[in-house]
């Protein structure tokens, strides 16, 4: 059983060796995820990951975190909101951070075979929802169906490409 | 906040679910964090998954993740040199074969001995100008052997599949 935010912010703060590193295993793959969805890229959302580290680091050194969630949603959302607008902020580590290495790569070969398989309007919806960035309203307007059937649609080649990729 | 439902996962990563409260959710739920970590892979792999037939949008959506794209103009019926440039990751041959306003549009890829490669069944194209876009991604050179090529398009207009343009391409 992990111990909660509260206790290891109480750990960093006494100086504790460890939880400093508890702490980012904790966040980064979380920070790593939100900038994955916020700005769309692998690399941008690495970028991301790091910098909301080192600023959550700091702050709960400096005793200024009342509550970890509130102050981790502020920090990504404000570094989501910087990088769209092409702002870069250069990251100075002063040790290195004991962040996962990233997510495990889908295999691409293996992605196409399964995409193949998949029914001609599902491809069309995935293409259209990840590659294309296109709105669901959009999506459904162009294939003429409704917003909550091309959700559905969605959702289904969704869970049939899982399936295919882990073997079921 | 009540974990969110897989539907909603895929609605969050697509961009269809712009809601802070989701957000911050996902950032503190151990549960509801780890399925997204999972989702998250799919997701990312799909984004780059690149269709052999792109339309402009998934370009300009390559483009913005810092794609570099190179085009080269495929005219109908002439045999052209599409060499991949070293500083591309994406080639585009620009095709504009009389598709505009067809229902339907298939490719069908053949060796200069005529033997097939591939079938593209209704691939992506500008309904108003006809215009078509194959994506030609470096590792094709492994796969596909060095060469000319014929591509062979189909248009249907609820009928049978009629070709109506053919291009030849060399590729290095």
């Amino acid at each position: 059983m992990e111990p909660p935010d509260d206790e290891l912010m109480r750990r960093v703060q006494a100086g504790e060796g460890g939880a400093e590193a508890l702490l980012c295993r904790r966040y980064g793959p979380r920070f790593r995820m939100f900038g994955l969805r916020h700005l769309r890229d692998e690399a941008a959302a690495e970028d991301l990951a790091q910098q909301a580290l080192l600023v959550m680091l700091q702050a709960v050194r400096e005793r200024r975190v009342e509550s970890l969630g509130a102050f981790v949603f502020g920090v990504c959302r404000n570094l989501a909101a910087a990088a769209k607008r092409g702002e870069r902020r250069t990251v100075h580590a002063e040790v290195e951070l004991p962040i996962d290495p990233p997510f495990d790569a889908v295999d691409g070969q293996r992605l196409a075979g399964c995409f193949e398989r998949l029914p001609r309007r599902e491809q069309k919806i995935v293409t259209m929802s990840f590659h294309e960035e296109r709105s669901v309203d959009e999506i459904a307007a162009a294939l003429k169906l409704t917003a909550v059937n091309a959700r559905v649609i969605r959702h289904r080649a969704i869970a049939r490409l899982r399936a295919c990729l882990e073997g079921a | 906040m009540s974990c969110i439902t897989p539907e909603e996962l895929v609605d969050w990563f697509a961009g269809d679910l712009d809601d802070e409260r989701v957000d911050r959710h996902l950032l503190t739920c151990d549960r509801c964090s780890l399925e997204a970590q999972r989702l998250a892979p799919l997701v990312n792999a799909l984004r780059i998954h690149i269709p052999q037939s792109v339309s402009t949008a998934g370009l300009q959506a390559l483009q913005r993740r810092g794609w570099r794209i190179a085009h080269h103009d495929v005219p109908a019926g002439e045999h052209v040199h599409a060499p991949f440039p070293d500083d591309a990751d994406l080639l585009v041959l620009d095709l504009k074969p009389p598709v505009a306003g067809a229902a339907r549009v298939d490719c069908v890829f053949e060796t200069s001995a005529g033997v097939k490669l591939i079938e593209l069944p209704d691939v992506a194209f500008e309904a108003d100008t006809g215009r078509l876009q194959l994506a030609c991604q470096r590792h094709y050179l492994e796969i596909y052997p060095p060469g000319e090529f014929k591509v062979t398009v189909l248009r249907s207009d609820g009928d049978a599949p009629i070709a109506v343009a053919e291009f030849y391409i060399r590729h290095t």
